[in-house]
């Protein structure tokens, strides 16, 4: 029991405390927002996975999120089928592209492994645009109703906020006991010197199409929840900006800190949403997202003459973040 | 009907390869793949835009030569303040590289904020005008993209190997850290890099809302990304690779969509791109990349 009483997550039991307690003081508005923490904070954690644990930076993961997004749309338009089913579904299609995705990997290290992810990404956009008898093209699937279980729908948003924060709670064990397993260990490894790890009898291919397949699935139910909460789906909201938004909030977390992309996720879910109410800042709320990667970036490293920046970091570090080294891209 | 293919992709591939040497010259030097480049291009068309409607009048020359001032100065200050002082401290590229996506993510958004979302007429040259080439039909502004853009390229080409700041930028390719100890001045160095491929994403920018007639907040994203694969296709880090790719993806493209669909010319280019990374991942002109331990 001892080695689980670590600061990480005691903060994490904190956190997951104030959501449980939140819908009691929240209107619909706010829930709503929340929701979508809770579906960033899932698919930041799958994103941390790969980077932060496995040391790929990708700049494909919202196909993911959009292939799962769209197969619990298309199988709902298509067959009527509840999330129940659909979920299995999900779990198969995602999982196979995550796999399908990590084929390449065997011949391609480092750097261009982030340009194989980006082309990937485009592809799976395109190809959705274009199937129209699946897909519905660029129309969108729309009128998706709100998440079924084995018959029983859910009523308001309430329940579905406790039905995102399950699937928190479950991402976050998951991975924590996959980085703490002997996998993780090896990823870990991978990351931080390839050769020394293959050299100790590491197999890098296997590895790294199991990371990239779980990443893949967890991604995926994030976007399948995205689908129900929204109930439409389009192309066009599954951008590339959703990667790089994404990238953020793992970023703000700290590479390979799961608990750190939880409070990223709230941060910078919140954050744009409460500029909002700023006539003045309301065209450029989204800003904040790059503004966070520079100053993250600076505070990780030196501003020339800023004292305050020691102590900062020094907290932040010792908050937030892990010290990773991720592979050279 | 080929040679229109033809005349079409030539247009189009001087655009991607004015990009991609952007993207090429800065990862020659840094080995970073400096995604700002694409939200440059998009900027600097905004700011042709903002200037061509409100201060200049109608003068296209002097529009164009104030913004690629502008876009030097972007490109200078995103290299201060966003990866100069990551650099300095000797930190893995990959945080220049996050770095690099929170500088284009405030430049994108910026763009958005100021222009709005709507697609917008946008000034172009001898509009309406043509020439017969054999059959082909090269509107005038084909003719200036593609003349420009070689006269680019020469003027690359005698940049790099007879100038003597163009000379410093492949030396510092070559090695980093004798330059600095040779008292080279390679932070200024490296931003003058970073002018030269945001100026470079600037009259690609320009050119190709020219070429459209029209210009969205979209157009960074479609080309940034195109000249991106482009740029890998031809081995990233090689300026003759960059240009290679970018005819080449055009050309492609133009083929299938001539040929046969529209919405297959997307998938040829990035389908191409996983062809060739997977069976050459250093490109066509890249070099092997030795492990070292």
């Amino acid at each position: 029991m001892k080695k689980y009483l670590n600061s990480k997550n005691i903060l994490f039991v904190l956190i997951i405390a104030g959501m449980a307690v939140a819908p009691f003081i929240t209107d619909a508005y706010q829930l709503r927002v929340l929701i979508s923490c809770e579906l960033n904070m899932i698919f930041a954690m799958s994103l941390n996975l790969l980077m932060g644990i496995g040391g790929t930076v990708s700049f494909g993961h919202v196909a993911f999120y959009e292939i799962g997004a769209y197969t619990t749309a298309s199988l709902w338009y298509h067959f009527g089928w509840d999330y129940s089913t659909n979920f299995i579904f999900v779990i198969l299609i995602t999982g196979l592209a995550g796999l399908l995705l990590a084929l390449p990997m065997s011949r391609i290290t480092g750097r261009y492994v982030t340009i194989i992810t980006l082309s990937f990404a485009e592809i799976v956009s395109l190809i959705i645009k274009n199937w129209d008898p699946v897909t519905l093209g660029q129309m969108g699937i729309v009128g998706i109703p709100s998440i079924t279980l084995f018959g029983m729908r859910f009523k308001n948003k309430i329940q579905f906020f406790y039905f995102a924060l399950i699937f928190v709670i479950v991402t976050y064990i998951l991975m924590y006991w996959l980085v703490n397993s002997k996998l993780g260990r090896n990823l870990q490894a991978m990351r931080d010197d390839s050769i020394a790890a293959e050299a100790m009898g590491i197999k890098l291919f296997p590895n790294k199409v199991i990371v990239f397949t779980i990443s893949a699935i967890f991604a995926g139910i994030a976007g399948s929840l995205y689908a129900h909460l929204m109930t439409y789906v389009e192309p066009a909201t599954f951008n590339a900006n959703l990667s790089f938004n994404c990238i953020s909030i793992v970023v703000v977390g700290g590479l390979g800190n799961f608990t750190g992309t939880l409070i990223g996720a709230l941060f910078l879910t919140i954050l744009p949403e409460y500029l909002r109410k700023f006539e003045f800042l309301f065209k450029y709320r989204m800003i904040a997202y790059g503004m966070v990667l520079v100053i993250v970036m600076w505070l990780n490293h030196s501003i020339p003459g800023l004292k305050l920046k020691q102590s900062i970091t020094g907290f932040f570090r010792k908050l937030l973040h892990k010290e990773t080294a991720v592979e050279e891209v | 009907m080929l040679l229109q293919i033809l005349v079409n992709g030539i247009s189009l591939g001087s655009i991607y390869a004015l990009t991609a040497i952007g993207y090429s010259l800065i990862y020659s030097i840094l080995q970073l793949i400096n995604m700002s480049n694409a939200a440059v291009f998009l900027t600097s068309a905004v700011i042709f835009y903002a200037l061509y409607t409100s201060l200049t009048g109608s003068s296209v020359l002097l529009t164009f030569i104030l913004t690629l001032m502008a876009a030097g100065a972007i490109g200078y200050v995103i290299e201060v303040i966003a990866i100069r002082p990551i650099r300095e401290k000797g930190d893995s590229n990959t945080y220049a590289l996050i770095s690099s996506i929170g500088v284009k993510t405030i430049l994108e958004q910026i763009c958005q904020g100021t222009f709005g979302s709507e697609i917008k007429q946008f000034p172009t040259l001898l509009d309406g005008k043509y020439i017969d080439l054999f059959g082909a039909r090269t509107s005038a502004i084909q003719i200036i993209i593609i003349c420009t853009t070689l006269l680019i390229l020469f003027f690359m080409n005698w940049f790099t190997q007879k100038n003597r700041v163009g000379r410093g930028l492949r030396a510092l390719s070559q090695n980093l850290k004798a330059c600095h100890l040779m008292g080279m001045p390679v932070n200024t160095l490296i931003g003058v890099s970073f002018a030269v491929g945001s100026m470079l994403a600037a009259v690609s920018g320009v050119a190709y809302c020219m070429y459209l007639k029209s210009i969205s907040i979209s157009v960074g994203s479609a080309i940034g990304n195109k000249a991106f694969a482009a740029t890998v296709l031809g081995g990233i880090g090689e300026l003759k690779g960059a240009v290679v790719g970018g005819y080449i993806l055009a050309i492609a493209e133009n083929l299938v969509s001539g040929y046969w669909s529209m919405s297959a010319s997307n998938f040829i280019s990035f389908g191409i791109l996983i062809l060739v990374l997977i069976i050459k991942p250093t490109g066509i002109f890249g070099k092997k990349e030795q492990k070292k331990v």
